[in-house]
C-alpha cells in the first residue's frame, strides 16, 4: 500500500495491467489447490476458489482505499476499477493463503500434493508476493542505479545463501525433509539455484509490470533483478515453510 | 427433523454461499478487466491536455489565496504538472505563483491553489500548464 501502487494502477499502461490481473488467476487457483481456504478437491474447485479469492481482494481493497481517502466517489469509474483492480491480486493472494498461516493446520494430503512442480510454483508465488509488494517503489532503482558490479555479486551471494539455509538449515516448522537420495549438491542445484531463479525470474516479470524496464539498459536492469531478488527470494524460502 | 436431513441442509447451505460468493467473485474480476480494456478500447490516446479555472479567491494575512480546479481532458496521465498563477496588468506580468502536481491521471480533476501578495482582483489572472513528464 505504497503511494506508487495506487498511482500505478490509475497511471499504468493498460495492456500491462489487464495481463497482470488476469494472470494472476492461475496463480490464485494454483495457490487455492496447494494451501487453499476449504476442502479444494477438484480443479474446478480450486479455479472456483481463485475467482472467490480475488472478489474478497477486490471488496477488502474497495473498503480500505475508501477509507483511507485514496479512492473517492468523484473520480473516474475507471480509474476507482484501476485503482481497485491491481490492490485486489495481493490481497487475493493473501485471502488464499491466510487460512494456513493463521490455523498453521497440518495438513498431510495438501503437503504430499506438493511435487517438485509444485514447490517450484510455490517458490514463485511466495517470491511474487514479495517482490509484487515492494517493486513498485521508488528505492528499488534508486538502489540498482549506485550499485557496482561488486555489490550486486554480494548481493547474489547473500540471496542464494540465505535461500539454501531459510529452507533447509534452519529448524522452522513445517521444514522440508531433505530426501535421503539427495546430497548437498543435489539439494543445492535442485531447490536453491532453481528457487533463486525463479526469483530472479518473478523480478523480471514484476518489474516489467510496474514499467521499471521500459527505457532501462541491460545491465541497470539485471542489477534492478538483483536487488528485487533478494526479497523475492526470501518469499520463495518462507512460502515453502509456510505451505 | 433428523441428524442426516440437518447435515444435509448444511451442506446444501454451504454449496449455495460457494455459488453467490464465486458469482460475486465472478463478476469483480470480469467486470474489472472490462472497464480497463473498454476505456483503452474507446480512449483516442491523447496527451494530456490540461484544464484550469480559478474557483475562488480567498483573503488572508498574507495575503490572497486563488483556489485552481485542474482537469485532464487528454488520455494520458500527467507525472509532476507544474501550473503557474500570473497577475497581469498592461501587458507585464505583476506577480507569478507555482504549483507543483504530482499525478494527474486521465480524465480526472484535482484541485490546489496558488497564493498571491497582491489581489488578484486588481489584475488580470491568468492560468496556465506550463509542463509535465510522462508518468
Amino acid at each position: 500500500m505504497t503511494a506508487e501502487m495506487w498511482d500505478l494502477g490509475a497511471t499504468m499502461d493498460r495492456h500491462r495491467l489487464v495481463i497482470f490481473i488476469a494472470g494472476a488467476f492461475p496463480v490464485l487457483a494454483g495457490l487455492a489447490w496447494y494451501c487453499g481456504f476449504e476442502r479444494t478437491a477438484t480443479p474446478r474447485e480450486a479455479v472456483e476458489d481463485a475467482v472467490v479469492a480475488f472478489g474478497v481482494g477486490f471488496v477488502t481493497s474497495a473498503v480500505i482505499l475508501l477509507l483511507l481517502d485514496r479512492i473517492a466517489l468523484d473520480m473516474r469509474v475507471g480509474e476507482i476499477v484501476r485503482r481497485i483492480g491491481i490492490q485486489a491480486v495481493p490481497a487475493g493472494i493473501g485471502a488464499v493463503v491466510a487460512r494456513r498461516q493463521l490455523t498453521g493446520g497440518e495438513d498431510v494430503d495438501r503437503q504430499e500434493r506438493a511435487s517438485y512442480g509444485g514447490e517450484l510454483f510455490l517458490m514463485a508465488a511466495g517470491a511474487l508476493f514479495i517482490a509484487f509488494n515492494v517493486a513498485p517503489t521508488e528505492e528499488m532503482v534508486l538502489i540498482a542505479s549506485t550499485m557496482t558490479a561488486r555489490h550486486s555479486v554480494g548481493l547474489i551471494a547473500l540471496s542464494v545463501l540465505m535461500l539454501h539455509v531459510l529452507v533447509y538449515q534452519v529448524g522452522f516448522a513445517g521444514q522440508e525433509e531433505r530426501p535421503d537420495y539427495a546430497g548437498f549438491g543435489m539439494t543445492f542445484l535442485h531447490f536453491t539455484l532453481a528457487g533463486y531463479g525463479i526469483a530472479l525470474l518473478v523480478s523480471l516479470a514484476v518489474l516489467w509490470t510496474f514499467e521499471r524496464t521500459v527505457g532501462t539498459g541491460i545491465a541497470d536492469l539485471a542489477t534492478m533483478a538483483v536487488v528485487l531478488g533478494f526479497p523475492a527470494a526470501l518469499g520463495a524460502a518462507v512460502a515453502r515453510l509456510i505451505v | 427433523m433428523n441428524r442426516r436431513s440437518a447435515r444435509r441442509d448444511e451442506e446444501q447451505n454451504r454449496r449455495r454461499l460457494e455459488a453467490v460468493a464465486a458469482a460475486i467473485g465472478a463478476v469483480l474480476a470480469i467486470g474489472t478487466l472490462g472497464v480497463i480494456i473498454y476505456e483503452g478500447v474507446t480512449s483516442s490516446d491523447r496527451p494530456p491536455l490540461v484544464e484550469l479555472q480559478a474557483e475562488r479567491v480567498q483573503a488572508f494575512e498574507g495575503g490572497f489565496l486563488v483556489e485552481v480546479a485542474i482537469r485532464n481532458a487528454g488520455d494520458r496521465a500527467a507525472a509532476d504538472l507544474t501550473i503557474e498563477g500570473l497577475l497581469n496588468r498592461g501587458g507585464s506580468t505583476v506577480e507569478t505563483s507555482e504549483m507543483l502536481l504530482d499525478y494527474l491521471p486521465s480524465s480526472s480533476s484535482r484541485r490546489g491553489g496558488l497564493y498571491f501578495r497582491n489581489d488578484p482582483a486588481d489584475y488580470e489572472l491568468v492560468l496556465r500548464a506550463s509542463g509535465y513528464r510522462e508518468p
